[in-house]
């Protein structure tokens, strides 16, 4: 039976956890800023340090993404430090789509909605994808995207939708054919790791692992908004 | 031991191996100065992300080159501070995850604690006591040393940095980032006696410095050079000459205040400036008429890489120091508070020791 470790550290939560034998546990925190630390004593609480292997753990998953930059950097490095170390390989699982499988776990959407997964992306901007669940798996329709929330676009044969996330502040300034189209919605709800393993056991069984080398972020903002020397205007 | 050492504070990406029986066995750097150059200084955010690239196949190169598997790796040392935090962070994250996989103990190292142990990674190296001249990006600072975190701050740049000084200068000049080696070239060729500046502080007692006065002086120099047109070539390089010698010249003056005042003889320069040639020159000629020698790391290991900080950390590491659950990042962290290593802890071969 495969054991999976998942870590999800891409917004103001945190969390770690352990699949193994069918069994979950789960380490869970709102902690802002204090993710760097807090893994290692979450996965301390899980397992003994050393060989993952050794521990019944076949692959590590991990949230790669949208989200808060530093975030995403401390699950990378994490991942790819404990994946190096134990020969094991990682798979990538967007935030947004734990994101949705969180919110089917915890009943605030049934499984047949169409849900918009936001998270605030920050300078008045929202991180954004639509899923579908398919055998109870967050399926991918459509982005994910960064926008502000009055350009975003969704596709055409999404009549209703439930929006989970914390994005959802912003929603208010939705484009009014957008906004309409919005009829439940649930802000309180952050991503949790243990909502990534599902989906990493499906990737898993159609062979997308990663290297520890090929474990990066999807920061899906790459424009960092800093001028080149070009544009700054100077004389040189 | 084998200690992993990981560099990542600013925008180099630097990992190395140092085995406290065997001595340096390999480094691998990757300077992330053609990312930075067309902003003309460093992003931290692309910083951020490059280190998160680079990282594992420097990794590779250092455990092929040394002959190892990780699983040999005793320890890991990383920077801990001072740095860019997001920098920093992706290290230090890198660093425990590692030591957790491998079950071994991990160490956040100083920063500057590696700049001024870095000199002992040379066959010929100093003893304690010393004074070290710490001259880099981010500080100018003299400090005695009386040991491995054994530190006395004597002095510091109330202002910019030196390095920082040269990279502000040779913006106005032009030239790309970073400023420190492109000023030193074209230094060469200019005429030292055309342009006078001034040397901050030399006057006053104190081992204090100052480099922002200096930099007034070079923008005043360019615009009166410049006119209504450009900066011809010639007024360039005499200014980056005249520049560069008031550096210099203030540089040698606090070092060898610094020795008398504290009565030694041993001085140690590190830090990315410590790799000018001419500071280097300047300080030999001062110093043999003082009797006193002048140390410096081999030029690779004067600006950021992960040898120097795979040494400081292996030192100890090797005397049972390590982080403890609550360790986290140090952008700013004053170097006088490390804990000093016991007067009879084992220390790591040195270079030139003879073997055993
Ligand atoms: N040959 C040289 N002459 C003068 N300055 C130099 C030379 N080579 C490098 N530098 C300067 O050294 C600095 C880089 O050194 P280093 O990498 O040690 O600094 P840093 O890591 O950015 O700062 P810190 O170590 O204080 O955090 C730059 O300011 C660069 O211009
Ligand atoms: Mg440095």
């Amino acid at each position: 039976m495969t054991g999976i470790l998942a870590i999800e550290t891409a917004t103001e939560a945190c969390s770690v956890a352990l699949f193994r034998d069918g069994h979950y546990m789960q380490r869970h925190a709102v902690a802002p800023r204090r993710h760097s630390h807090i893994v290692f004593a979450m996965l301390q609480e899980l397992l003994p340090s050393g060989d993952l292997r050794r521990h019944g753990i076949n692959a590590i998953a991990y949230g790669c993404g949208p989200g808060s930059f530093t975030g995403l950097r401390i699950a990378a490095s994490a991942v790819q430090g404990l994946a190096y170390a134990s020969g094991l390989p990682a798979l990538a699982v967007s935030t947004l789509a734990g994101q949705a499988q969180t919110a089917l776990r915890s009943g605030l959407v049934d499984g047949g909605a169409t849900v918009l997964s936001v998270l605030d992306a920050r300078i008045d901007e929202i991180y954004s994808a639509v899923y579908t669940f398919e055998e109870g798996l967050a399926t991918l329709r459509s982005g994910p995207a960064v926008c502000a929330p009055g350009q975003l676009e969704l596709p055409a044969d999404c009549a209703s939708l439930c929006a989970v996330g914390s994005g959802y502040q912003l929603l208010a300034e939705l484009p009014p054919g957008v906004r309409t189209r919005v009829t439940t919605a649930a802000a309180q709800v952050l991503p949790e790791a243990r909502d990534l393993i599902p989906l990493a056991l499906a990737q898993w069984r159609r062979g997308e692992q990663q290297s520890p080398q090929q474990v990066q972020p999807v920061y899906v903002r790459n424009d960092v908004r800093w001028k080149k020397l070009a544009e700054q205007g100077k004389r040189s | 031991m084998l200690i992993l050492g990981i560099e990542t504070s600013c925008d180099e990406t630097g990992l190395a191996l140092y085995d406290t029986a065997r001595g340096l066995l390999a480094h691998a750097l990757f300077s992330q100065v053609d990312v930075h150059v067309e902003y003309g200084g460093v992003v931290p955010e692309l910083a951020s992300r490059d280190h998160v690239r680079k990282a594992l196949p420097l990794l590779d190169e250092v455990l092929a080159r040394a002959g190892c598997r990780g699983a040999d790796i005793d320890g890991i040392a990383y920077t801990a501070g001072p740095g860019l935090v997001g920098a920093l962070m992706v290290g230090a994250t890198l660093a425990r995850a590692l030591a957790w996989g491998w079950g071994v103990p991990v160490l956040g190292v100083h920063h500057m604690e590696g700049h001024l142990l870095a000199p002992m990674l040379e066959d010929e190296h100093p003893e304690f006591p010393f004074v070290a001249l710490l001259v880099s990006g981010g500080h100018t600072q003299l400090v005695r040393v009386d040991g491995i975190g054994r530190y006395r701050l004597l002095g510091e740049s109330l202002d910019d940095a030196a390095g920082e000084a040269f990279d502000k200068t040779a913006k106005m000049l032009g030239l790309p980032y970073p400023g420190g080696p492109q000023i030193a070239r074209l230094a060469q060729r200019g005429e030292p006696g055309r342009f006078h500046f001034p040397r901050p502080m030399v006057n006053r007692p104190g081992l204090d410095f100052s480099f922002s006065g200096l930099k007034t002086h070079a923008l005043n120099t360019v615009e009166g050079c410049r006119g209504a047109g450009e900066l011809s070539e010639r007024d360039a390089c005499d200014i980056a000459c005249a520049f560069e010698n008031a550096v210099v010249a203030t540089l040698v003056v606090k070092c060898r205040r610094a020795l008398r005042q504290e009565g030694l003889d041993t001085l140690i320069i590190a830090g990315g400036v410590s790799a000018n040639t001419k500071l280097r020159a300047e300080l030999q000629r001062a110093l043999v008429k003082d009797r006193a020698r002048v140390f410096y790391p081999a030029p690779q290991f004067c600006t950021d890489n992960g040898a120097m900080i795979a040494y400081a950390g292996a030192q100890r590491l090797l005397a049972g120091q390590a982080d403890d659950g609550d360790s986290q990042v140090r952008p700013r962290w004053p170097m006088e508070t490390l804990p000093p290593l016991p007067a009879r802890a084992p220390r790591g071969r040195l270079p030139g020791d003879r073997r055993v």
